[in-house]
C-alpha cells in the first residue's frame, strides 16, 4: 500500500482473505458438496434405496400412470439416470390449470413400481442453498453478504497471482515437516494446481450474484422490450374423456430414434392427451448439448402414437454473444452439463479450493504465533479457525448422522437436521475458542474423522437395504457417497496423524515452536502502522 | 481534519483507503460497465449480462490499481479523478443520447 507492489499485493491478498476466511471455507465447502447435491438427497432417503432401474422402468411408470392417473390430460416422467435411481411421475389433473412444479407427484420403485414414501430431509438442497442464502437471515442480506465475500475473494486470488515471484515453481514444491513453509506450500499448491477452477467459479459465482450485488442493473434499466418468452404457464385442463391406452406403446423405437438423432440418453418423457388419439410422446435429453443458452440447452424429440416423429427440437444456441458467455458462465458454475467424471473433476477442484481457503486461514495464525501470541485478536482468530474448518467438518458429519438416526416420523425432522447441524457447528466454535491450540484440533479433526468413517456402516444398518444389496446392484449413486466419506475421513485422520506426529517430534527432538521461515515476506507497513 | 493529521492515524488510513478503493472502485465500475454496454449498443437481457461480467473485472481491478498504489494522497485523488471523468463522460453521454 505503501511500500512495493509485491508488498501491497501481500497485504491486499492476506486481509481481503483472512476476513472473508471463515464464511468462505463454509461456502466452499458447502458448494463443492454441491456438485452432488442430488446424490447427497438420495442417500439421505434410504427408502430410495430398493429402487434398482432396468431397461423396463418407463414400462412401469407408463403403467402406473394408467391405472392411477387416467383422467390427467398431460403425465411428466423423469427417468432414472446416472444421479437417481427412482421414477419422478407428475400429472395435471382434470380441471387443474397446468402449473410447473404443482399437481400430484410419486416416486416409485423403478422395477417393481412401488410408491417410495420417502422421509422428509432438507438433503443436498441445504448445502446447495447455504453456499448462497446461508441460512437463519433475509435472503437478501444474505446473498449481499455472500456477494461481498466473493468479491474479497476473487481480489485475494488475482492479488494472490501478483504476488507470487515463481508461480509456476509452486506446482512442484512441497517441504514436509517445516511447520510454516509446510503451510505455505500446501497453500500454494492447493490455490496454483486449481487455479484457472478458482477463477472460474469466483467469477461464475459473483455474476450469478450480479441482480443482488448490482441493483441498478435490473429489468428496464437499459431500454428496448423485453422478451418474456412465448404465453403463459397456464392453461384449462381438459374434460373428462373416455380413454383407450396402447398397451405397449413403441418406446423402444422412440428412444433409439432420440438416442441416435442427438447423442445423449433420455431424461424425461412427457405424454400429453393419454389414451387418446391424439397422444404425443415428447423425449428430453439428460446432458445439455449446447450450453450457450443456458437452461434452454436441451432437445426434444416428438413422436405420435404409432411411433412416427412429428417434431425435433435442437438445443436452443444464443445469438448474442455477451449472453452466451454469461451462459456458459452460469453453466459452468453450476456444472449443468457435467456428466460423472466431470462432476468428480470438478468436485477435485472444489476441494482443493477449500483447502486453499482453510491452510490460508491456518497459515495466518502460524506465521503470527511468536509475536502475537496471548494477544486478543491473534487468540479470537486462532480459536475462530479451529471452530470454523474443523467444527465445520464436525457438523457436516453430524447433519448426515442426524439424518438417520432421527426418526423418519419426526415432525419438522428437516428443520431438525439443520438445527443439529448448527448446534454442532456453534459447539466446535466454543470448542475451538476454548482450546485453540493443537489439542482443539486434534480433539475436533478425530471426532470429525470417526463420523466420516462410520458413516458407511451407519449406512448399511440404517437404511433398507444394505451396503452388500448396493455393491450387488451396482448402486453407484450410494456407493460413491459412501466411498467419499471413507476418503474424506482419510483425509481427516491423516490430519490428525501429522498433528499427533509433530507433537511428538517436537517433544523427542526439542525443536522450537515456529522455525524461522527461509521465504519471509516483509510485513507491510502503513505510515507508522502494521502489516 | 488535514492529511497531516490523519497520517498520525495509521488505521483510520487504511480504513478510509480501503473505502477510496470499495465505494470509489464500485462507483467507477459501475459508471465505466454502463459506458461499455452503451458504446456496444447492447440492450435489455444482453447488456444486463454483459454489465454483469465487465462490472467484476473492473472492480476487481481497481481495487488492485487502487492498493498498489505507493500513497495514499495519491490513491485518493487517483480514484476521485476517474470517477469525475467517467461519471462526466457518461452524463455527457446520456445528455447526448436523450
Amino acid at each position: 500500500m505503501t511500500g512495493s507492489l509485491r508488498q501491497s499485493m501481500t497485504w491486499l491478498h492476506t486481509w481481503s482473505s483472512i476476513t472473508a476466511g471463515w464464511i468462505l471455507f463454509a461456502i466452499f465447502l458447502t458448494g463443492t458438496l454441491s456438485f452432488f447435491r442430488n446424490e447427497i438427497s438420495y442417500w439421505m432417503q434410504p427408502e430410495l434405496h430398493q429402487s434398482v432401474p432396468n431397461e423396463q422402468s418407463v414400462i412401469v411408470a407408463y403403467d402406473y400412470l394408467t391405472e392411477n392417473a387416467a383422467q390427467a390430460n398431460e403425465w411428466q416422467i423423469s427417468l432414472p439416470d446416472a444421479r437417481k435411481n427412482t421414477l419422478d411421475l407428475s400429472w395435471t389433473s382434470p380441471g387443474e390449470a397446468r402449473e410447473r412444479r404443482r399437481g400430484p407427484r410419486v416416486q416409485l420403485d423403478a422395477s417393481t413400481g412401488e410408491p417410495l414414501e420417502a422421509r422428509q430431509t432438507a438433503g443436498g438442497n441445504f448445502l446447495y442453498r447455504f453456499h448462497f442464502e446461508l441460512y437463519g437471515m433475509p435472503r437478501e442480506v444474505a446473498r449481499w453478504l455472500v456477494g461481498i465475500v466473493s468479491m474479497m475473494m476473487f481480489v485475494g486470488i488475482i492479488s494472490g497471482v501478483i504476488m507470487h515471484r515463481k508461480i509456476f515453481a509452486d506446482f512442484f514444491m512441497f517441504r514436509p515437516g517445516k511447520k510454516l513453509l509446510s503451510w505455505i506450500d500446501g497453500h500454494a499448491i492447493s490455490a496454483v494446481l486449481a487455479l484457472p477452477f478458482h477463477i472460474m467459479i469466483t467469477f461464475s459465482g459473483l455474476i450469478l450474484l450480479g441482480n443482488t450485488l448490482m441493483p441498478w442493473n435490473g429489468e428496464g434499466h437499459h431500454g428496448g422490450p423485453r422478451d418474456r418468452g412465448a404465453g403463459g404457464g397456464d392453461r384449462p385442463a381438459a374434460v373428462q374423456v373416455a380413454k383407450d391406452f396402447d398397451d405397449n406403446p413403441p418406446f423402444d423405437k422412440m428412444f433409439r430414434q432420440f438416442e441416435q438423432l442427438w447423442q445423449v440418453p433420455v431424461d424425461t418423457l412427457s405424454i400429453s392427451k393419454p389414451g387418446t388419439n391424439k397422444v404425443t410422446y415428447t423425449l428430453g435429453g439428460g446432458n445439455r448439448t449446447e450450453l450457450s443458452a443456458g437452461r434452454g440447452g436441451e432437445t426434444s424429440f416428438t413422436f405420435d402414437r404409432n411411433g412416427e416423429q412429428i417434431s425435433t427440437r435442437p438445443a436452443n444456441s444464443e445469438e448474442n454473444t455477451a449472453q452466451a458467455v454469461y451462459n456458459y458462465f452460469d453453466m459452468l458454475h453450476q456444472a449443468r452439463f457435467a456428466d460423472t467424471p466431470t462432476r468428480w473433476l470438478l468436485f477435485f477442484a472444489g476441494i482443493l479450493g477449500t483447502i486453499m481457503v482453510g491452510t490460508g486461514s491456518v497459515l495466518w495464525a502460524v506465521k503470527r504465533s511468536k509475536q502475537q501470541m496471548g494477544q486478543f485478536g491473534f487468540e479470537l482468530i486462532r480459536g475462530l479457525n479451529v471452530g470454523t474448518i474443523a467444527g465445520l467438518m464436525t457438523a457436516c458429519g453430524s447433519y448426515f448422522w442426524a439424518n438417520r438416526l432421527l426418526s423418519a416420523e419426526l415432525a419438522s425432522r428437516s428443520g431438525w437436521e439443520i438445527n443439529i447441524f448448527f448446534i454442532v457447528w456453534a459447539m466446535g466454535i466454543v470448542g475451538g475458542l476454548i482450546w485453540r491450540d493443537r489439542k482443539g484440533w486434534l480433539v475436533q479433526l478425530s471426532l470429525a474423522g470417526t463420523l466420516f468413517t462410520l458413516l458407511p456402516i451407519l449406512d448399511s444398518i440404517t437404511s433398507s437395504t444394505s451396503v452388500f444389496f448396493a455393491l450387488t446392484t451396482a448402486d453407484w449413486i450410494r456407493l460413491s457417497f459412501d466411498i467419499s466419506c471413507l476418503l474424506i475421513a482419510a483425509v481427516l485422520w491423516l490430519s490428525v496423524y501429522y498433528l499427533a506426529v509433530q507433537k511428538k517430534g517436537r517433544r523427542g527432538r526439542n525443536v522450537p515452536a515456529s522455525p524461522a521461515p527461509k521465504r519471509k515476506v516483509k510485513p507491510l507497513k502503513t505510515a507508522g502502522g502494521e502489516a | 481534519m488535514t492529511i497531516l493529521t490523519l497520517s498520525t492515524h495509521p488505521k483510520l488510513l487504511v480504513t478510509l483507503r480501503t473505502l477510496c478503493a470499495v465505494v470509489g472502485g464500485y462507483a467507477a465500475s459501475a459508471c465505466l460497465s454502463l459506458l461499455f454496454a452503451q458504446w456496444l449498443g447492447l440492450t435489455e437481457r444482453p447488456a444486463e449480462a454483459f454489465i454483469k461480467m465487465v462490472f467484476f473485472v473492473v472492480f476487481c481491478t481497481l481495487i488492485i490499481w487502487s492498493f498498489a498504489i505507493n500513497s495514499h494522497k495519491k490513491a485518493f485523488i487517483h480514484m476521485a479523478g476517474l470517477n469525475a471523468v467517467v461519471w462526466a463522460v457518461y452524463l455527457a453521454t446520456q445528455g447526448v443520447s436523450a
